[in-house]
């Protein structure tokens, strides 16, 4: 390609024009926006849909996925594959749409972000350049923060707070289980990836017990003395699974300090519990890759601009979906698909040279109570001047004490939910 | 990247009109900014609404499709109400002003 070697003067040729034309600053801009490359990080809720809005709002732009995963397995309704309702088929989403919009996918691992240079280096080798990084990388288990929680014990007791491998690993060992046995779930102090999920699989773990080995019982041992929904969760269960399930609060000793994973034994200050199947949601953090970028703070997530997304700690790296500091949103897969929606629109502004704008976000989050009910908590949130603030008046949970027919169109809503969701992040 | 060949036309068809509407190939967009793909203003904030509503209704949850702007003014205002309804969409509603439910009303009328 001959003329490309002159590539360089293109700029100056343009700037040549523009100065003996009346062409607008905004069209220089317009032409340096096609030219702009975007690498994305973590091809999930908050990523795989981050890449599709870019690639939307501004066809132009090179989009690269970086992704290690041929197949996503999404968290959300995992729940009802632990409790024998549905199958892990369902739950998992591949990138070929995403191909199809003209997305690069690279198959690998981020191992490095230097952003000086503006550079994420891949295992494989290879290093991309970005004028601008979208980071979506979710949680990572914080090991040996709950003392015997590390790798291997996660093998015997698992956490299924990643689905794949490790849902269905805790969903055979309560197959496996006797009936009479004692399944315990530890569930973790905030903050930690979806605030309800301890809850909605406890009721549809109770639920497998109460119907497939009434003999046996759940125990949460909770390290909160409140969570998510619990109004609603606490009345489903004492409607449901009263001789099935038990909460322990932190003030009734439920917190668990310490795990022996070979004898499935949870300690808490005064007490050890025996487990037949232990479900331990460990500690969290921002995906791994978020610290090596530095765009972690002590806390071990990223704090960021809540209008640009843009991380607060470096430039030109946006941060969305869990691994962000973004309360009072929650860390849901609803608020990493809007959060990449926005921030990609942020994104197109800043490589137009436009100013970001504030808006409107809502979160929906629902949960199974049983099979076949649900229950829901929304909220809606401005994201003006940088922070993140909830809309008084706004929000709230279902109403308690509600016929089984409104529980029943939450759980139909739910499905809709999913299946929208996972179509806008995945085509 | 783009290639040479339609980086000339674009130089000329730049250099021949200062019209920043003209389209002259796929691959810049010389439209002014207002005028591009990304949503702008009150428009963004639809981008809420598409987590859960497609152009296609489930079981649970209606599409906005071929609705006209006051139908779905209508149902968003009864939503916004104090005090009443079971759904998501009651909580939801209340948090948006009268202004910002009719913006988003006239968006979706018109993605039909
Ligand atoms: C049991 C359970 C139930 C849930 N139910 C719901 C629900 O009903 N509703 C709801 O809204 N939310 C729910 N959630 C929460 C939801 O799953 C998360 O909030 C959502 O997945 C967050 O999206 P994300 O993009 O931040 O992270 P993820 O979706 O986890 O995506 C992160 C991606 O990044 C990739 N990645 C990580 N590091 C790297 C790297 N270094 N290089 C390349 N790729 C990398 C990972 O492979 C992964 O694909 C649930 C979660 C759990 C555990």
């Amino acid at each position: 390609m001959a003329l490309d070697t002159n590539m360089l003067s293109r700029r100056k040729l343009l700037a040549a024009i523009a100065s003996v034309t009346l062409i607008s600053a905004s069209d220089l801009k317009a032409f340096a926006q096609t030219r702009a490359k975007v690498v994305v990080i973590g091809g999930g809720f908050g990523g795989a849909t981050a890449a599709r809005f870019i690639k939307s709002y501004l066809p132009n732009t090179s989009v690269t996925l970086i992704e290690p995963n041929p197949v996503f397995t999404a968290c959300p309704f995992s729940n009802l594959v632990i409790g024998g309702q549905r199958s892990i088929a369902d739950q998992k989403f591949d990138y070929r749409s995403l191909v199809g919009d003209g997305i690069e996918i690279a198959q690998a691992f981020a191992t490095d972000v230097d952003s000086q240079a503006r550079t994420v280096t891949l295992d494989n080798g290879s290093i991309l350049s970005y004028d601008r990084l979208i980071m979506s990388p979710g949680i990572s288990i914080r090991w040996g923060a709950l003392e015997g929680y590390d790798r291997a014990a996660a093998e015997l007791m698992p956490h299924a707070w990643k689905a794949g491998t490790q849902t269905l690993l805790l969903r055979r060992q309560l197959e496996a289980m006797e009936d009479g046995g004692t399944v315990v779930m530890s569930a973790p102090a905030a903050p930690f990836r979806c605030p309800p999920g301890p809850y909605e699989r406890a009721s549809l773990i109770a639920n497998y017990l109460k119907t497939e080995k009434p003999a046996s019982k759940l125990i949460i041992l909770d390290s909160k003395d409140t969570f998510s929904k619990m109004p609603l969760f606490q009345e489903a269960w004492a409607e449901h699974y009263p001789d099935h399930l038990d909460w322990r609060g932190a003030s009734n000793d439920g917190r668990v300090n310490r795990v022996t994973a070979e004898t499935k034994t949870l300690y808490t200050d005064f007490d050890e519990i025996r487990a037949d199947v232990a479900n331990v949601i460990p500690p969290q953090k921002a995906g791994e890759i978020a610290e090596r970028a530095g765009v972690t703070d002590v806390t071990g997530w990223c704090p960021i601009n809540a209008t640009s997304f843009e991380s607060s700690l470096q430039p030109n790296i946006h941060v969305i979906g869990d691994a962000t500091i973004a309360n009072p949103m929650p860390k849901s897969a609803f608020s990493a698909n809007l959060q990449a929606k926005v921030c990609a629109a942020s994104v197109a502004r800043l490589l137009s040279g436009e100013d970001v704008l504030p808006t409107t976000l809502a979160n929906t989050c629902y949960s199974f109570i049983t099979s076949d009910r649900a229950v829901s908590i929304a909220g809606v949130y401005r994201n003006d001047d940088g922070a993140f603030s909830s809309v008084d008046g706004a929000g709230g949970i279902s109403p308690l004490a509600a016929d089984a027919e409104i529980r029943e169109a939450e759980a139909r809503q739910a499905e809709d939910w999913f299946r929208t969701i996972t179509s806008e992040a995945f085509g | 990247m783009l290639r040479p060949i339609s980086f000339l036309i674009i130089a000329g068809a730049l250099f021949l009109s200062s019209c920043s509407t003209l389209s002259v190939d796929a691959e810049v967009d010389t439209r002014p900014a207002s005028e591009r793909n990304y949503p702008n203003g009150l428009s963004v904030s639809a981008l809420s609404c598409t987590g859960c509503h497609t152009d296609t209704a489930g079981q649970g949850i209606p599409s906005l499709a071929g609705r006209s702007a006051d139908q779905i003014l209508a149902s968003l205002r009864f939503y916004g109400q104090p005090d009443t309804g079971t759904t998501v969409m009651h909580r939801i509603a209340r948090g948006y002003t009268d202004e910002q439910l009719t913006a988003l009303a006239d968006y979706f009328a018109e993605q039909v």
